[in-house]
């Protein structure tokens, strides 16, 4: 049982992999011909100059429509050249046609592909069939196997051809404990959780657990952890879960079971925790269509991120790893981003002074010594800072003076303030006098839809005909499917929806309920005061990733170990006030409130039921002395709980989560969060994804 | 206790021992016959019957050898303990009991000769003695014998191990490779009667006419030379490097130097089999087993020995009695080495008494050795070991350590099974703890029940295969898509279907119903594990084997509610338009058309057959609203047709608001109000619109007029942002004293903003805010000297 995940070894591993793979093809030089969707994610993982120095590889091509004319190009300033092809279908399932079309215009063969997969097998489980073959009982399957999916694809195709599989993990991108699988979108970039084909949505989403599944084993098997305690809010999620618990079931070896015994058994439980909770979307659609407030969240917002975390038209590095300024700042409020370059900034400079105080010549040398990273550094701060200042442009700028009219009104609809008389007047002033984005039009108004739980039947019939009547016919059908994902409802459409499916979660309560009882708009007094002293632990509650309100998701993990909201909140009565453990009882009313089902909220114990809560209640109090005591020393006894989205994450929410497991290692609940999601996602990804 | 070591023989510096492993009854009776003998079974051949026994004397089988229907010139065992039958033209391979399975190797036709001999592997014609090697199933060429380059004169002139072949020539000893077929003379001048080759590669040759032995690796140095006193009745080597003659009821082995030890036996020695660490003697009454005594064995029993392990031994002898006594003499020696002698020891000893004994010294040992200092693996190894070997002598195989370790379990299992000892190969496999091999054994049962059982129906085949799986709760390495082959070959086909299913590795399974054209059960199976990419590939498996109207009615069938199919054939719009038109789903279909729309940018063309599939639906609120906006936009589109041919000026692809738009533009106010009237435009939707229009075509008079001309539903705000964001500030100004409810700062900000400062002032005057009035005289540009005046003499009069 391992309790400390090294997450940055996954993307070491990834690489490793693939350079291994690249070496095993052939000792000629090679061009490696990377499917589009996956080179944000090839280059995050190593860059040309490791590729070429590790590997045969001598040049990367794309698969697209140049491919033919690169090719030539490419063979004929080096005629020995292999081609390797690197595609992902993981969620395509299809082999990009480029691929095709090449292998039988240019004849290539024999035909090399890598193609990507969730690492399945480890040495632990393949020992035993090894060990099988050893002993010559697995004789039986040496017949041709069941073709898997590309192969079946490929054999359309006469040329010979060689497959190589490499194995994938989740690495982290934007931070060490948020882990991408990059299986939200497929290779034509639809959104596998809300489709563009909406017939197709229960494939897709069966894809999408699918992925996240093998996503999930894969990481639990690398790092030999066991899953103790499961919470799964959603439909999709319980699904999820489900298939999570039969796969590592069926992968179990008696080893296995006899570790979890000992672990877990009867007599001895040695209280070491691994929590699973898995999350989807449909639970919270309101977070994404927030305006984000966190420097790298309006970066999203407003450049948005590809897979490989660069954004579109800056050619900026986010690699956190290196970059510590971009470390500190990106889930800070863009408010307190200035101040803190600011101070950055001063050090910066009185770092470079030390130099005229140098005197001996080993000051001198100290100081030419630290020059590199100083000079670094200041590359960094340079970077932010004219970042962070085209982002203020933008932000305060006339011309998109509809910025802030959009936060006030987010949060009037948030707190329920208006009438819908004026939100639509509103609505027409961003439309004509601002000229504001068809996307955050839309956005605004499912949100309204969304908080009001579903709009009066003339509002929603006068809002949509000035969509269409504005925009053109084709938003017909946008709405429609916003409509069926709930987005944009009528009262009397809702309930009329309500009939036909019952399958998908989807919120059923005006949101000034779910902010009284989750209190997710907290009236903060010290909140202003708060702001002009220390920026950073400043904030009590974790408001300041959208305007003033805390995310659903984030209040949601939070109940599972906290219920002090919703003791003051909510109900009185509360089985526990904190726990060490996620728990989910007692939730269900609120639960039943909220989505009309309570079933969508379940959890569960992977690990043998026991007489556990004397152990974990002695635990508890050592934890919390050793708070009390002092306050570095709790650090050592985090219990890893691993948040998974399915859907997407915004990266305000995985600032606030961040807040969160900061806020309940003071009551002396030592969790680590990791966030695993399918992608990243905020208001326009999925105004975009739905059209 | 006895002392092992009384009945060992010294050869030299080396102890042998002799120990009777089992019991036979020798056929005593008969004249004639012959024998073949295993690892760990007998083959005799009793009159007509080839009859196996094990060491126990226990018959595993038989085969009548009047079905065979050719003479039987020869049998033995190879490697793996199969049966081999050597025929005049063929050798027969038993591959399996029960049922009985023969598999032949025949000679080629072309060979008109027959066979003489053949021992493992290599075989040898009747006349021209030509070689040939048993490769695979077929025979291969090894030595053609031209010229009759080498005669042989009986069988025992001839023999082979794994690596070379001996022949004793008239005069000469030759070599041949079993690799290359390479023929060497080995030693010129010089005859010999019998051979034998150890496993290690020595060869060791008899002379009849002068008794003699001798022994070699390489004929240049003679290792060994013997004259025998009389003519032994069998040649053998024991383990690999000593020789032994039996002579009617002696063994004896020789040593070099002329020493010899002699084993006497109270009955007659009919067989001698060489084993890789032994020699195995068969007595008309019992089977011995001949073997040098290990080193550590003979250190620990021999007379007088102080040697660690005796010496640990001894103090493991005197704890119960002496404790301190026995304390101190563990410190006189090397413990670890004592440890370790008295577990190898063990595990070669047979008797569990001495196994119990030097167990448990090693155990006393160990638990005083140095905290980690020993790898306790090797002591449980050991025992392990020790308790297989117990046990598989319980069931009639007699192994030494050695033995198992070159054969495995896996060996041991494959021998029982061949005679159908499942449930002592069970009890192995709990033993030994390998849940997997016990998979093994599972599938090897079923096979061969189902092969057996021809009587029993499949219902009832199945429901013994299911309860015997229930006990067996493993199901990790039961290959059931084996066993449903054979069920399938065996004809019985539901029993196939039924036995793929309860296969647990999914992607075989779905192989196997695919195989037996179940298709709609592979596909649901597929579909309960979930994993999309398998349910594709045996989707895009079944489209190539079945037709498309087929797949289809599979699809609808199976997937109605999955359309996983679909998603993969995402790009082919042609297959999704005639699914959904199949299936009638028209909204689905809708939707295709709606995207191969947008994809060739020209959706005015689809959208009244879109509108046709919707209207189809019946029942649905959300259906019919979109029929209607449909409706609504046709009609638009009428009507933008009928102001294109008033105007002259294409409407085409404009929204509603382009179109109002332009109207304004162009002044056609009676369009307009048509419009609003037709459409039912809401009115600030209208005031936006009209007002934008008119500040961009700088049609201030009018847009003063219209702000005039009723009151603005959308308050006179937008009017005053129109103008300013688009620079118009003078006009602006006009429109600060029209908004309402706006406090006096707000005001005031306002007219500032738009330079109109006399205003500003007014205002801040009536207000008497001398604050502000200068707060605005900062605010006025310099070119403006009249609206400073103006503001001193405001503030003068405050």
């Amino acid at each position: 049982m391992n309790k400390f995940w090294n997450t940055r070894k996954f993307s070491l591993a990834n690489a490793a992999g693939l350079c291994a793979t690249l070496n095993e093809i052939s000792q000629n030089d090679e061009v490696l011909v990377v499917q589009p969707s996956f080179l944000p994610i090839l280059n995050s993982l190593l860059t040309f100059l490791e590729l070429t120095e590790s590997t045969p590889v001598r040049k990367i091509a794309l698969l697209n429509d140049q491919l033919s004319d690169d090719l030539s190009l490419a063979r004929g300033s080096v005629p020995q050249m292999d081609l390797v092809f690197l595609v992902d279908v993981r969620t395509s399932l299809q082999l990009p046609s480029e691929l095709l079309d090449a292998a039988k215009k240019h004849n290539l063969s024999p035909l090399h592909i890598i193609y990507c997969r969730w690492k399945t097998s480890f040495p632990k489980h393949s020992m035993d069939s090894e060990q099988g073959q050893k002993d010559g009982y697995t004789l039986d399957i040496t017949e041709p196997r069941f073709p898997n999916i590309i192969e079946s694809q490929l054999s359309e195709i006469s040329n010979e051809y060689f497959l190589y599989p490499l194995d994938l993990l989740p690495f982290p991108q934007i931070d060490d404990n948020v882990l991408l699988s990059h299986s939200l979108y497929n290779m034509e970039d639809v959104n596998m959780y809300y489709p563009e084909l909406r017939p197709l949505q229960n494939a897709t989403e069966s894809i999408l657990v699918d992925n996240m599944v093998n996503c999930l084993r894969g990481l639990i098997f690398e790092t030999n952890s066991i899953i103790t305690n499961v919470v799964s809010i959603g439909n999709l999620s319980k699904r999820c879960s489900h298939l999570l618990k039969k796969r590592i079931d069926e992968q179990q070896t008696d080893n296995d079971t006899f570790i979890k015994g000992t672990l877990y058994g009867e007599r001895t439980n040695c209280g070491l925790e691994m929590d699973l909770i898995i999350l989807e979307r449909n639970i919270d659609p309101i977070t994404p269509l927030l305006t984000q407030l966190t420097y790298a969240g309006l970066l999203d917002d407003l450049y948005e991120f590809n897979s490989g975390l660069k954004i579109k038209e800056k050619d900026t590095n986010f690699n956190y790893k290196e970059d510590t300024i971009w470390n500190d700042l990106k889930f800070l409020n863009f408010g307190s981003v200035g101040p803190q370059l600011n101070k950055l900034a001063k050090e910066l400079q009185t770092q470079y002074d030390m130099r005229h105080k140098a005197e001996s010549v080993h000051e001198i040398k100290e100081f030419v010594d630290s020059l590199g990273s100083l000079q670094q550094r200041q590359a960094f701060l340079k970077n932010h800072t004219t970042l962070s200042s085209d982002v203020l442009k933008v932000v305060e700028t006339e011309e998109y003076g509809s910025f802030n009219k959009i936060i006030e009104l987010e949060l009037e609809i948030m707190m329920g303030n208006t009438l819908n008389k004026d939100i639509e007047d509103i609505i027409l002033e961003l439309q004509y006098e601002y000229e504001a984005d068809k996307k955050k039009i839309l956005r605004l108004i499912c949100l309204l839809s969304l908080c009001k739980n579903s709009l009066r039947e003339k509002d929603y019939e006068d809002l949509r005909t000035f969509i269409i009547d504005s925009w053109g016919i084709d938003k017909c059908f946008q709405l429609e499917s916003l409509t069926e994902l709930g987005f944009f409802t009528s009262k009397t459409g809702k309930s009329d929806l309500h009939t036909i499916s019952t399958r998908p979660t989807r919120l059923q309560k005006e949101y000034r309920y779910i902010s009284e009882w989750l209190n997710t708009v907290p009236i903060e007094e010290e909140h202003a005061a708060g702001k002009s002293t220390n920026e950073q632990e400043e904030f009590v509650e974790a408001t300041f990733a959208y305007s003033g309100v805390v995310p659903l998701t984030t209040r949601l993990v939070q109940m599972l170990y906290d219920r002090s909201i919703l003791f003051h909140n909510y109900s009185s009565q509360q089985p526990f006030i904190l726990s060490r453990e996620p728990r989910v009882s007692q939730t269900e009313d609120l639960i039943e409130q909220l989505y009309g089902d309570s079933h969508i909220i379940e959890e569960s114990r992977w690990v043998p039921e026991t007489i556990t809560k004397k152990i974990n209640a002695s635990i508890k109090r050592n934890n919390r002395q050793s708070v009390d005591g002092s306050k570095g020393a709790c650090h050592a006894a985090e219990d890893i709980a691993l948040v998974v989205f399915l859907g997407g994450v915004t990266i305000g929410e995985i600032a606030t989560l961040k807040h969160l497991q900061k806020k309940l290692s003071k009551k002396g609940i030592n969790k680590r969060f990791i966030i695993i999601a399918d992608g990243l996602t905020n208001g326009d990804r999925i105004m975009n994804s739905i059209s | 206790m006895k002392n092992p070591s009384f009945d060992w023989e010294k050869l030299k510096d080396v102890f042998y021992r002799n120990r009777a492993i089992g019991e036979l009854k020798w056929p005593t009776q008969y004249e004639d016959f012959r024998c073949a003998l295993s690892l760990t079974v007998i083959a005799i051949e009793i009159q007509d019957f080839i009859q196996i026994y094990n060491y126990f004397g226990q018959l595993l089988d038989k085969i009548n050898l009047l079905k065979i229907h050719e003479d039987i010139i020869k049998f033995e065992f190879d490697k793996d303990e199969k049966l081999i039958l050597v025929t005049k033209r063929s050798i027969k391979i038993v591959k399996s009991w029960s049922p009985l399975t023969i598999e032949s190797v025949p000679l080629e036709d072309s060979i008109l000769d027959t066979i003489w001999d053949y021992h493992d592997g290599i075989m040898l014609l009747n006349e021209s003695r030509d070689i040939y090697k048993l490769s695979g199933n077929e025979w291969e060429l090894l030595y053609k014998n031209k010229d009759m380059k080498y005669n042989l004169l009986t069988k025992n002139h001839w023999s082979c191990n794994g690596d070379i072949i001996i022949l004793l020539d008239i005069d000469h000893v030759y070599q041949v490779s079993t690799l290359n077929g390479i023929l060497l003379k080995l030693m010129a001048d010089s005859s010999w009667h019998k051979v034998t080759i150890s496993s290690k590669g020595f060869i060791c040759l008899y002379n009849m006419k002068y008794n003699k032995l001798q022994v070699f690796k390489d004929p240049t140095r003679i290792l060994m030379e013997h004259d025998l006193d009389s003519i032994p009745d069998n040649i053998c080597w024991c383990g690999n490097d000593t020789i032994a003659c039996s002579f009617e009821d002696e063994v004896k082995l020789y040593g070099p130097d002329g020493l010899y030890v002699t084993f006497w036996y109270p009955f007659n020695v009919t067989n001698l089999r060489s084993e890789i660490d032994g020699l195995k003697v068969i007595t008309t009454e019992k089977i011995y087993f001949l073997s040098r005594v290990q080193p550590q064995t003979s250190n620990i029993f021999r007379i007088g020995s102080t040697e660690p392990g005796a010496m640990l031994l001894d103090s493991f002898e005197l704890l119960e009695d002496h404790a301190p006594k026995a304390i101190e003499i563990m410190k006189n020696f090397a413990l670890e080495k004592g440890v370790l002698d008295c577990i190898t020891a063990a595990v070669d000893e047979f008797q569990p008494k001495f196994q119990k004994i030097l167990l448990n010294a090693a155990s006393f040992g160990k638990a005083s050795l140095q905290y980690k200092s020993f790898d306790a693996n090797i002591f449980v190894d050991a025992c392990n070991t020790i308790k297989l070997l117990n046990c598989f002598r319980s069931f009639g195989i007699f192994l030494t350590a050695e033995e198992y370790k070159s054969m495995s379990l896996k060996g041991v299992i494959d021998r029982l099974l061949a005679y159908r000892k499942y449930y002592e190969c069970i009890q192995i496999c709990k033993l030994a703890g390998k849940q997997s091999l016990l998979g093994y054994v599972f599938t090897k049962w079923a096979k061969d029940k189902i092969k057996s059982s021809s009587d029993m129906d499949d219902n009832e085949l199945l429901e013994t295969i299911k309860s015997r799986l229930s006990v067996i709760r493993v199901m990790d390495t039961i290959k059931m898509v084996s066993i449903s082959k054979v069920a399938y070959l065996e004809g019985r086909f539901q029993l196939s279907r039924d036995l793929a299913l309860l296969e647990k590795n999914e992607e075989s399974k779905i192989e196997q119903l695919f195989n037996l054209d179940d298709d709609s059960l592979a596909l649901k199976e597929s579909i309960k594990v979930q994993n999309p990419s398998l349910t594709v590939s045996l989707l895009v498996a079944l489209s190539k084997k079945l037709t498309n109207s087929q797949l289809t009615k599979l699809l609808i069938l199976d997937m109605i509610n999955n359309p996983l199919y679909l998603y993969y054939m995402r790009r082919d719009k042609a297959y999704l338009y005639d699914f959904y038109r199949q299936t009638d789903q028209f909204v689905d279909l809708a939707h295709v058309l709606l995207q191969q729309g947008k994809e060739q940018q020209f959706l005015h063309n689809f959208l009244p057959q879109i509108k046709d599939l919707y209207s189809k639906v019946q029942n649905n609120e959300m259906v019919h609203d979109i029929v209607e906006q449909l409706q609504r936009q046709e009609k638009l589109w009428v009507y933008q047709e009928s102001l294109g041919k008033r105007f002259g000026i294409s409407f085409i692809d404009m929204t509603l608001d382009q179109t109002l738009s332009k109207l304004i533009e162009t002044g056609q106010d009676k369009e307009v109000k048509e419009i609003v009237k037709k459409f039912k435009v809401n009115e600030k939707q209208l005031y936006h619109l009209k007002c934008r229009m008119l500040v961009e075509t700088r049609k201030f008079d009018e847009l003063l007029q219209f702000a005039h001309s009723k009151k603005s539903p959308i308050g006179y705000m937008p009017f005053y942002r129109y103008l300013k964001t688009r620079g118009h500030i003078k006009e602006a100004a006009s429109y600060v004293g029209m908004i309402s409810g706006l406090s006096y700062q707000e005001r005031k900000k306002l007219y500032v903003e738009c330079m109109s400062f006399r205003d500003a002032i007014q205002l801040a005057g009536k207000e008497r805010d001398i604050a502000g009035l200068k707060e605005i005289y900062n605010a006025i540009p310099a070119n403006e000297p009249e609206a400073k005046a103006f503001a001193n003499e405001t503030m003068s009069t405050i």
